[in-house]
């Protein structure tokens, strides 16, 4: 860890132009973000709050398995932790949103450690088995909590109301989950540009002999996946208050691969590409239902459903072997090329 | 005792299910190193194949299916599979997980999801043992075809050319390579066989209750038993996969029926922390 | 070498460019040929690219993750460039791989029937062929590969090169980590053999003076250039230049020192 790498801003010389030009994309950005609501319809106001809040989890994953190496398959059962720690602590001691959520963030540490653990001594196809295995552990006491607390239908979240104010509306809460995200993504930002950003790639490239890792290694390890997890977690606790309830039967093997499928698609280990693939992979069903629609359902658009699942099949297949670096590839060459012709 | 014991009949014969989807893994992993998500999918549709063909009894509608669903398994290698070698564990799971999606929903858009039966593979229904416990058929054939498929495989493994190939491209492709192994050919083989032995536990398992397509997630207990038997051991796939049914039928009948799936898992964690080369693996074999 | 005689070479290799996937430009422009049944030698230093030549005669460059970037293999006339590893064993060209590629969690006789798989059914030979050639692997055929001497290896790879009875034998550091008596017991084996059924070898050493005594003649690499070739009798008179790409003093010496 003692590698003498020169910090970002002294290796080159470009940053102080290239800083203008990413406050000037930010600001844009968030200006893009809070305008749309007030532009589109309600019902792309629910697609962009769908796509908002997939960015919000499947960037600190993205963190996790893009930046850090560790490929996991636990982030539903993070979602679920989130949200029933959220839950509980609404509903028995009538907190607010913030603490809840920083509740939820705390569980979600605690149990990002634990499932961290095994990362100490396996690695590969081992490591990614004891993240499967832990998903369905925590999904099953998730379930047992359930039943205990909330009954057999799970979780009912009542409209969000921060301060006395009624924030359960469709645009009101999309501003929420955008502010939301907007904060996970400064958090990677930062850690990305501090030196914990290098200490987390150096467990990816060191991660050859996890078992013979040093203990400034695991630590890191470890610290990734609580943070990780922590933010999953946080971002849990809005989901289920933006779905309006929460039961164990939403949280699948198969939801936690479709928030691997974006960070696959838009591009690992980038922030960027986790916006683009959360983006992606929210809209392939919207765009599916439509053309079902516009096409009168008829052949194969009469299943949209079937289709659907064909279609991201594909998708995933595709991104892997045609395009690896992801979405954000094709915005890196687009930039490179803008400056070398500009 | 005869809980006790009607438990262990029906989990072996369960775990063989598990036992002959991990079996492919097993062969898929060993000679390739990918780690295959998509066995479950090959199973349900070799359930959903076999089922279909129901009419023609289970023998005939089950050979069909394995014939056509190793197909399914050598067509996805020479396609989407081949261009992966040597590119890691992320890239794998991923197209094979990909691939799960792709034949899921095709085989909804094709035969639909309504739930199909497949008769019984031998006339009697159940078979009594000791202690007036009994076993049911159909669980007593799995047994015995899973039991098969191991040893027909191991015998094919050491005496076969393809085998043989296969069994020196896991351990040092190169080598293998250099003494004229063509790798897209071996390898084809191997998806063909992990597609038949799915199909095979899909058509079982039609005719034990139903099969749709949805019941891929069924199959992920063969992982299970595939890290219990020890990643690189055929009969450790078998054993692994009894041991696994077992447990799980014993959770279900002693602490309830929602505790099948998590005990497995319980059982797949406990061996990763404790002895992750399984019960019959070599310790070096753990790939990156 | 005149330019007439290309047409009877069964190995020829012409202006080869390779270069892997790491940066390493291994070979520059080399050209090599090798007559049906002749002996030839390649000898150079660490990293002249001996073993890149080699790969690329044999279709595992793309296995090694190295590209031929330009230039032209070819067997008996055939351009076998861009053939795998199977297609080119089966065009009769095998490898005694760097290192003996000896399968070592497999049993001898395994490793043996490993090489037979790739022969079609019909034109077999039996597994015994190699046993009657070292009759130490008869003896041993049952136990893992791993677990043979370094010469037994050894025997082990020459014997499931010669198996698929070859046209051309390409052999790589051979003589690595072998005793001189245990290596000229080995290389005389294989010169027998390879007289009478007419098979050319490529013997790729570091070992210039074994090596040259040996061929019938040699190419001298030096950072993926051929930078001198001849006779065995001219690479050993030729003056210190080509002793010191060996890195060898003085060759006409060095063969009394032995
Ligand atoms: N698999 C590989 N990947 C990347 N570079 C390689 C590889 N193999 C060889 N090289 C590089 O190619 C160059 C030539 O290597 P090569 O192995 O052909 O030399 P050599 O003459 O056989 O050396 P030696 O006598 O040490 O065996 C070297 O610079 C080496 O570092
Ligand atoms: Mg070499």
């Amino acid at each position: 860890m003692t590698q003498s790498i020169a910090p970002p801003h002294l290796a080159d010389p470009a940053q102080p132009r290239a800083g203008v030009r990413r406050t000037g994309l930010a600001v844009l950005a968030v200006a893009i973000v809070v305008a749309l609501p007030l532009v589109v319809s309600p019902y792309w106001t629910t697609v962009a709050t769908n796509a908002v809040l997939a960015f919000a989890i499947a960037a600190p994953l993205n963190l996790l398995t893009g930046n850090a190496g560790q490929f996991s398959l636990g982030n539903a059962a993070f979602l679920v932790v989130g949200a029933y720690t959220g839950a509980f602590v609404t509903f028995t001691f009538d907190m607010e949103l913030p603490i809840a959520m920083l509740v939820a963030a705390a569980a979600g540490a605690l149990v990002g450690f634990i499932v961290g653990l095994p990362s100490l001594r396996l690695r590969g196809a081992y490591l990614l088995m004891s993240t499967l295995a832990a998903h369905y552990i925590l999904v099953f006491a998730a379930l047992k909590f359930q039943t205990s607390q909330f009954g057999a239908a799970g979780a009912i979240f009542p409209p969000l109301r921060v301060a006395g104010v009624d924030l359960s509306g469709d645009r009101s809460m999309y501003f929420v989950i955008a502010a939301f995200a907007a904060l996970i993504g400064l958090i990677i930002t930062n850690i990305m540009r501090s030196g914990h950003g290098r200490a987390i790639e150096a467990v990816k490239a060191r991660d050859v002999a996890a078992a013979a890792c040093g203990i400034s290694v695991a630590r890191t390890k470890l610290w990734v996946w609580s943070l990780s997890s922590a933010m999953i977690a946080a971002a849990g606790v809005l989901q289920a208050y933006y779905l309006g309830s929460a039961s164990v039967e939403f949280y699948t093997l198969n939801l936690a691969i479709t928030y691997v499928a974006m960070i696959l698609v838009g591009g690992l280990g980038s922030l960027g590409g986790s916006l683009l693939g959360a983006c992606f992979v929210t809209l392939v069903p919207v765009v599916v239902n439509h053309l079902s629609e516009a096409y009168g359902g008829g052949g194969v658009l009469a299943h949209p459903h079937e289709l659907q699942t064909v279609i991201y099949g594909l998708i995933i297949i595709a991104f892997v072997l045609l395009k690896p670096d992801g979405l954000i590839g094709f915005v890196r060459s687009a930039a490179r090329r803008l400056r070398n012709g500009g | 005792m005869t809980d006790f014991l009607n438990a262990v009949w029906s989990g072996s014969g369960f775990g063989s299910l598990y036992g002959l989807v991990a079996l492919g893994l097993v062969v898929i992993f060993k000679s390739t190193g990918i780690l295959n998500f998509s066995g479950g999918a090959l199973m349900a549709v070799g359930g959903v194949v076999a089922a279909g063909l129901g009419a023609q009894g289970f023998w005939v509608a089950a050979g069909i299916a394995v014939v056509a669903v190793a197909g399914v398994g050598a067509v996805a290698n020479l396609t989407v599979m081949r261009p992966l070698l040597g590119r890691g564990l992320f890239p794998g799971v991923m197209v094979t997980i990909g691939l799960a999606s792709v034949i899921e929903g095709t085989s909804g858009l094709l035969f639909g999801r309504q739930p199909r039966f497949l008769p019984d593979p031998i006339g009697v229904p159940t078979f009594d043992l000791p202690f007036g416990t009994s076993m049911s058929s159909t669980l007593a054939v799995a047994l015995g075809l899973s039991a098969a498929a191991t040893v027909l495989l191991a015998i094919a493994f050491n005496r076969t050319s393809v085998g043989l190939q296969l069994r020196a491209a896991a351990v040092r492709p190169e080598v293998a390579s250099m003494f004229g192994a063509n790798p897209g050919r071996i390898f084809t083989y191997a998806w063909a066989v992990a597609g038949g032995l799915a199909a095979l536990a899909g058509a079982l398992l039609a005719s034990l209750t139903v099969a749709d397509i949805s019941i891929a997630t069924f199959a992920l207990r063969a992982f299970a038993a595939m890290i219990v038997g020890g990643v690189d051991s055929l009969g450790g796939a078998f054993l692994g996969g009894i041991l696994v049914g077992v447990t799980e039928m014993l959770a279900g009948t002693y602490l309830g029926d929602d505790f099948r799936l998590p005990s497995t898992m319980v059982v797949l964690m406990v061996f990763l922390m404790v002895r992750p080369q399984g019960l019959f693996g070599t310790p070096e074999v753990v790939r990156p | 070498m005149a330019g007439d005689v290309v047409e009877q070479q069964f190995l020829s290799v012409r202006d080869l460019d390779v270069a892997y996937a790491s940066g390493a430009h291994a070979l520059r422009g080399v050209s090599i040929e090798v007559g049906a049944g002749e002996r030839v030698g390649i000898v150079g230093a660490n990293g002249a690219g001996k073993t890149t030549v080699a790969r690329a005669v044999t279709g595992l460059s793309a296995v090694f993750r190295a590209t031929v970037r330009q230039g032209r293999i070819s067997l008996a006339g055939k351009d076998t460039t861009r053939w795998p590893a199977w297609r080119v064993l089966a065009a009769g060209v095998v490898t005694i791989p760097e290192g003996r590629g000896v399968i070592s969690n497999m049993t001898v006789e395994d490793n043996l029937r490993l090489v037979l798989a790739a022969i079609p059914r019909r034109r077999r030979p039996a597994v015994t062929e190699a046993y009657t050639m070292y009759p130490v692997l008869g003896e041993r055929r049952r136990a893992m590969a791993g677990l043979l001497s370094g010469g037994e290896q050894q025997m082990l790879a020459v014997a499931r090169a010669l198996l698929v009875r070859p046209r051309l034998i390409v052999a790589d550091e051979l003589s690595l980590g072998l005793a001189p008596r245990i290596v000229t017991e080995i290389l005389d084996g294989l010169a027998a053999r390879a007289a009478n059924e007419g098979t050319a070898v490529l013997l790729i050493e570091q070992a210039v003076v074994m090596s040259l005594r040996f061929v019938d003649r040699a190419y001298v690499l030096d950072q993926g250039t051929v930078v001198a070739q001849g006779t065995s009798d001219e690479l050993r008179q030729a003056g210190d230049t080509t002793a010191r790409y060996l890195g060898v003093a003085d060759l006409s010496r060095a063969e009394e020192l032995l």
